[in-house]
């Protein structure tokens, strides 16, 4: 039994109507993996040229040219990688979810589903290209004899901060883009302006110690520092608490705006 | 005494319970499409009363209604009645502004064909991918897949992308996706309206066949005449109010009538208004004349009309006149056209008001709605030219023996035929 009754907007998520609806979550996540690399020649191997020429380029601009460091005692190709592989993730999410409810628009005015699937299939999608971006980072690690060396345990932690702010970010800015097409104009400026606020290009020692707090304002310092950390035993550096809590207030703040105005998408999109 | 069991098997659930539902859309002011039109509207509100700040439109009107298993019903109205939004709170796509609604069991609704197809996916994906938008489990779209692929004819083209298909095929693929979803309650709109006749009638089979195993069909459509042969009961919708709600027969006569008194009173407005410049000749109105059946105007195919075009001429005669009366479908298709000039090709002069007539001694359209123009020319000139003189109503048909007419699908004018057979 369904009771449809005007929207409330104090409830952040229903899991079991989520449960309810799964396959077609799943669905729309395969949908948005086997979609993004048809008709085109490369395909899947996009998903590993993309980062390997950036850090090529990285490599020899900032690091030979222009002479920045890499973190302590790691070679520049694999700090830089290291801290491109969950911000590739974060950009990727969080850059294809701006669009993707406009684009969806025949679904929305159509058919009732959870919408938060639109935005969850392409974080799941963003997923699988980050495994693969994985994969190349260990042949990285073997080609330049880097032996790992960190506390591996908090990989899985690092990992759940980026999948959380993903899905905050994605959220927020894929239903604010259904009122607002702004959004779709200022998100990829946003992302880059990011990129520069975070630890890819140079270590986290270069930005001075009494900025650290504002530093990691930044959702995604945290996880890229504790995953290098985790793999390269580089020291942390950023506050914790800070970073943790900045995660989850996204998360659930993306989950509370999007619930808040799902209900009106049909109408306005 | 099983009396307990007894009354809780006896009492039957209603599948779809609306209550007092109304849906507001706001007008103006409220819809900003970029932040700086947020800014702008924010700006502007300071300065304006609020009532005046936001019109609100009432798609619907406290419309409460109850639909019990295996009942077919038929939502009619006019366009802007209020069908689309209330189709759309039943499926959930958007929400009331207050009220409540309660489905039980399964719903499916079909608000297009072919929702959720995506071009780049080959037909079989898409079924996958379709189906469990539909509300199916993998499981059963695999259980299904065969009678789906069957039911739409496209088999040699599962593993083309949809992209590459006609418009026929497409549509046959989604309709039998959706034709093979088991649910408890279909919410259908329109999607017959597509396709070729053949198919139309399997659609047409199917719907009826769900409605047999007890399931729950609403049904909303333009048609009348498929509304008529689908539906058990009839709701109406005016202005977002369920204005009528009974048997199809009666609803269906309720609604002829309805739109009867609707456009007459449109044409006292806005009848004279469309004459072109000021001139010698100048049109009055239009009547019908003809047997009818039930309410006033509503017309019999295959028994006698006459149109009556009043006009007025001025002072002086008006030399070179000709009249033209054409009757559209209410989808704007031209379909019969009456010219003076076919009838006698001597130019007419006029020397006063008065009416012109054109009787057709069988009326020749299958029942449906249909839209008069009417034409006055002067001089070899187009002087009056009245897009929508009048809407006529063709109720029943007499011009076949049989009383049988066809279906708007397959044709709208009636010649009288013969068929014969030869060895």
């Amino acid at each position: 039994m369904v009771i449809v009754r005007p929207a409330s907007r104090w409830t952040l998520i229903s899991p079991s109507e989520l449960w309810q609806f799964r396959e077609l979550g799943i669905m729309l996540a395969q949908r948005e993996i086997s979609v993004r690399y048809r008709q085109s020649i490369l395909g899947v191997l996009w998903v590993i040229i993309q980062p390997a020429v950036t850090v090529l380029v990285f490599s020899l601009l900032f690091n030979r040219l222009l002479g920045v460091p890499s973190a302590a005692g790691v070679p520049y190709p694999v700090h830089s990688y290291s801290g491109l592989i969950l911000w590739g993730f974060f950009a990727g999410s969080v850059g294809r979810s701006a669009q993707v409810l406009v684009a969806n628009r025949g679904l929305l005015t159509k058919v009732y589903f959870p919408r938060v699937f639109i935005p969850l299939s392409v974080i799941l999608a963003s997923l699988v290209d980050l495994i693969a971006a994985g994969v190349v980072f260990g042949v990285l690690l073997v080609a330049t004899q880097t032996v790992p060396s960190g506390n591996l345990l908090l990989i899985p932690v690092s990992l759940l901060m980026a999948v959380s702010c993903s899905i905050g970010m994605a959220l927020l800015v894929s239903a604010m883009n259904v009122r607002y097409r702004d959004v779709q104009q200022a998100v990829p400026f946003i992302l880059q302006l990011m990129m520069y606020c975070s630890p890819i290009i140079y270590p986290i020692e270069k930005i001075p110690e009494q900025w650290h707090w504002l530093y990691s304002m930044n959702p995604m310092v945290l996880p890229i520092q504790l995953f290098r950390s985790a793999v390269l035993g580089t020291p942390i550096d950023v506050p914790f608490v800070n970073g943790v809590a900045i995660a989850f207030t996204l998360l659930v703040l993306g989950l509370w705006y999007f619930h808040a105005t799902e209900r009106r998408f049909a109408d306005i999109v | 005494m099983p009396t307990s069991s007894s009354s809780a098997i006896g009492q039957v659930v209603p599948s779809i319970s609306v209550r007092g539902v109304s849906k507001v859309y706001q007008k103006g002011g409220m819809h900003h499409d970029t932040l700086r039109g947020l800014v702008a509207g924010l700006f502007r509100s300071i300065g304006t009363p609020r009532a005046v700040r936001r019109e609100a439109h009432w798609a619907l009107r406290n419309v409460t209604f109850r639909v019990m298993p295996g009942e077919v019903v038929g939502i009619v109205g006019d366009n802007g009645a209020g069908k689309s939004t209330l189709l759309k709170v039943l499926s959930r796509i958007t929400s009331p502004t207050s009220g409540e609604v309660i489905l039980r069991g399964r719903v499916g609704s079909l608000l297009e064909v072919g929702t959720g197809f995506h071009p780049e996916l080959t037909g079989r994906e898409n079924i996958f991918m379709n189906g469990a938008i539909l509300g199916m489990t993998r499981s059963e779209i695999e259980a299904r897949f065969e009678d789906i692929v069957h039911f739409s004819g496209v088999s040699n083209y599962l593993d083309t992308p949809v992209k590459w298909y006609s418009s026929g095929m497409y549509v046959r693929l989604a309709f039998a996706i959706a034709a093979n979803v088991d649910v408890e309650t279909l919410i259908v709109d329109e999607v017959l309206a597509v396709g070729d006749a053949a198919f139309r009638q399997k659609c047409i089979k199917r719907m009826n066949s769900v409605a047999e195993d007890g399931r729950t069909v609403l049904f909303v459509s333009h048609s009348l005449g498929l509304v008529q042969s689908l539906c058990t009961r009839v709701l109406v919708l005016e202005a977002g109010s369920v204005v009528f709600d009974g048997p199809t027969a009666n609803g269906i006569q309720w609604y002829l009538e309805r739109m009867q008194e609707l456009t007459y009173s449109d044409m006292k407005s806005d009848g004279q208004s469309s004459e072109v410049g000021d001139s010698d000749i100048g049109y009055e109105g239009i009547e019908i004349d003809g047997p009818s059946v039930g309410g006033e105007g509503v017309l019999i195919a295959g028994r006698s009309v006459t149109f009556r075009v009043r006009f007025r001429v001025g002072n002086q005669s008006v030399p070179g006149a000709r009249f033209l009366l054409s009757v559209y479908s209410e989808y704007g298709v031209a379909m019969l056209n009456c010219d003076t000039q076919f009838a006698d090709s001597e130019p007419l002069k006029l020397e006063h008001s008065g009416v012109a007539l054109c009787s057709l001694e069988r009326l020749p359209l299958a029942p449906g709605r249909y839209r008069i123009a009417v034409a006055i020319h002067a001089r070899g000139h187009a002087v009056v030219h009245i897009p929508k003189a009048a809407m006529v109503v063709v109720g029943t048909s007499e011009f076949f023996a049989s009383g049988l007419s066809p279906d708007p699908s397959a044709g709208v004018i009636m010649v009288e035929h013969d068929w014969r057979f030869e060895a």
